[in-house]
């Protein structure tokens, strides 16, 4: 176990620096100067300090060192067109994200993952093939066209929800952590109930369009998980031995078929963040991906480095905890290659 | 059916197996046609289009479809907010956004089965390297590396499609590698080995054989994401530009004139979503069919 920790761990740091060292190259490719793209300054108006030496001298590599140092101090440049900290406005922008990816993630997993096992329970039957076909429909859903679709006719027909935005301008929430059930929580605004309504009124839209495809996703690879596990040579062993069924699920078939989504669930997590980022530009949610994509419209190219690392950061991550936790569930597990 | 194995004039080829197998189902059959509607579509739609694509007529505006009715039967689909012709337009989107999805996928998968196999084929450090770096490019979203590609290159559809190539490429990889990792420790290869067969001629007339529909079935599920993903790269203004007509594109321009004309937004997405919908069912088919062949 400490093993699969470790080697999960040095992978993941190895990785981190490839990543760091993928976003200082970065700064050369992209068009303009160099410091500029690194820091969002021009050489004149850094203050002194040795990095900004090492970078007037162009010895890069004891940049890259400092610029590593820099990073861990927190201090990540300045953006190229607001001139805003980068650090101050990722740690406000990245929990938005966050917390969107995993309404969504939740809404999916618990909508697919119990529908996945009733299907795989009841397959080559009526019921199976309905949710088969439906997950198929659900899945090939363009996801801004979907998102449009919802804003369109909930939003703008009926006037149900809200179509844009966090939260309403009415409300004047202080940031404490970001995630905003949390800051309304610990707010103590007069109308906190109010805010709290309001807040979730803003999320349903969005965590629905992405839920809506993350949950065919799950359904299917649940279904073929209990489906592969219905067919080990175990679960005909424990009927023959009398076992009542909703024992050999509890004992065989839930486990091991969880067993078998985990990992998949790994390969998805790119898949999510794409989407949540889509849906971020749609409905205006002040996330990362909505700052991403203004980023490159206004050519902010320090800010577009200090993204793509921070969210291929978080993203690799949280994929390799996934993997590295189903590989703790189940060390028999193929080697990690 | 099995009775009749003996009797029968000729066994089925596992083309003609999959085939059988993959006919039994309606819904397959029916994805299969659109596909191929779609196909002809693709390559036909210049042809048989009633107006050009870039033609703004200035008399006929924001047109209704023509079941509508202020809609005129001479724009089927009615038309956008500078007067062109929607189903014109759709059927060159189909040209340029199926199109360009074909395209980059066939590269994606030429390199990707490529390094593949020479991963499969090698032990040791070399695949390992490049395992570790190809899982660490899959890890990372298909936009944000988009996103690092337009801010090098520029946007444009080119560069849309560059992007999600790299992207593809390492599922590709990954599939590649496998099958030939477990295919390379059957005793059909050592016997070809011993044989005194060279690499090539061991991937050539051994490995690819059982190769290639685990590839197909692949390159299908890679089509219906690259289809989705220049749509949206369209869409967020980040592939094909404004005058081209790609259906996220026009997606994005019909934006504007939602409200009034919801139409602009309707029929591009429902194009995308059939072409994705045709694509998931063909491949979905076909894997299942495969699994059936090979458990008969």
């Amino acid at each position: 176990m400490l093993g699969t920790l470790g080697r999960y761990f040095n992978l993941f740091f190895i990785t981190l620096f490839i990543l760091v060292g993928l976003s200082f190259v970065l700064a050369f490719f992209f068009p303009g100067d160099p410091v500029f793209n690194l820091t969002g300054m021009s050489l004149e108006e850094l203050p002194t300090s040795a990095y900004t030496k090492a970078l007037a001298d162009e010895r890069w590599f004891v940049a890259f060192w400092y610029y590593v140092q820099s990073l861990l101090d927190g201090s990540w440049g300045i953006s190229t067109i607001t001139g805003l900290d980068l650090f101050a406005e990722i740690s406000t922008l990245l929990p938005a994200t966050i917390e969107l990816t995993a309404y969504a993630t939740i809404v999916a997993l618990l909508v697919g993952i119990p529908l996945g096992f009733w299907c795989g329970l009841k397959h080559h039957r009526k019921t199976d093939y309905a949710f088969m076909s439906i997950s198929m429909l659900m899945s090939s859903f363009p996801i801004f066209w979907l998102s449009l679709l919802l804003i369109l006719v909930v939003s703008l027909q009926l006037g149900w929800l809200p179509m844009s935005g966090r939260l309403s301008l009415l409300y004047d929430i202080p940031h404490y952590s970001g995630f905003i059930l949390l800051d309304i929580y610990v707010s103590d605004h007069p109308y906190r109930q109010e805010a709290l309504m309001d807040a979730l009124r803003h999320m349903i839209l969005p965590t629905l369009s992405v839920a809506f495809l993350a949950t065919a996703v799950f359904l299917r690879t649940t279904r073929r998980a209990v489906v592969d596990v219905l067919e080990q040579d175990y679960i005909a062993a424990a009927q023959t031995r009398g076992i009542p069924f909703w024992k050999i699920f509890l004992r065989h078939i839930m486990r091991n078929a969880l067993l078998a989504v985990l990992p998949l669930l790994a390969v998805q997590v790119s898949t999510l963040v794409t989407n949540v980022m889509i849906v971020e530009t749609i409905t205006e949610w002040p996330g990362i991906g909505d700052w991403l994509i203004q980023a490159i419209y206004e050519r902010d190219y320090s800010a577009i480095r200090i993204g793509m690392l921070v969210v291929s950061t978080v993203v690799v991550f949280v994929t390799l905890l996934i993997e590295c936790l189903s590989k703790l569930f189940d060390p028999t597990q193929e080697q990690f290659s | 059916m099995a009775n009749k194995l003996y009797n029968d004039e000729q066994y089925p080829s596992p083309w003609g197996a999959t085939w059988r197998e993959f006919k039994q189902s309606h819904i397959a059959l029916t994805g299969f046609i659109i596909l191929n509607v779609f196909i002809l579509l693709g390559i036909l739609g210049p042809l048989m289009t009633p107006y050009e694509p870039y033609a703004q007529n200035f008399q006929s505006i924001l047109l209704s479809p023509s079941w509508e009715n202020n809609g005129t039967i001479a724009h089927v689909l009615g038309t956008d907010a500078v007067g062109r012709d929607m189903l014109s337009r759709i059927l060159y989107g189909i040209q340029v956004t199926f199109g360009a999805s074909v395209l980059l996928v066939l590269g994606a998968m030429v390199i990707g089965v490529t390094l593949g196999t020479l991963a499969g084929m090698n032990k040791g450090v070399r695949s390992s390297v490049l395992n570790h770096i190809l899982d660490v490019l899959m890890a990372i979203p298909t936009l944000l590396i988009a996103i690092i590609i337009v801010a090098i290159l520029g946007v444009g559809l080119s560069n849309a499609m560059l992007a999600i190539g790299l992207a593809l490429i390492p599922r590709f990889v990954h599939a590649t590698r496998d099958v030939v990792r477990t295919e390379m420790n059957k005793n059909y290869i050592a016997t070809a080995r011993l044989d005194g067969a060279s690499h090539w001629h061991i991937f050539y007339f051994n490995i690819l054989p059982n190769l290639i529909e685990h590839i197909i079935v692949q390159a299908t599920l890679a089509l219906s994401i690259a289809i989705l993903d220049i749509s949206a790269l369209g869409f967020l203004n980040l592939g094909a530009q404004t005058l081209l007509p790609e259906l996220g594109v026009m997606v994005r321009e019909g934006l504007s004139t939602a409200y009034i004309a919801p139409w602009n937004v309707l029929f591009p997405g429902m194009c995308i979503f059939l072409l994705v919908l045709s694509v998931n069912i063909v491949g979905d088919s076909l894997r299942s069919a495969i699994r059936n062949r090979l458990t008969h």
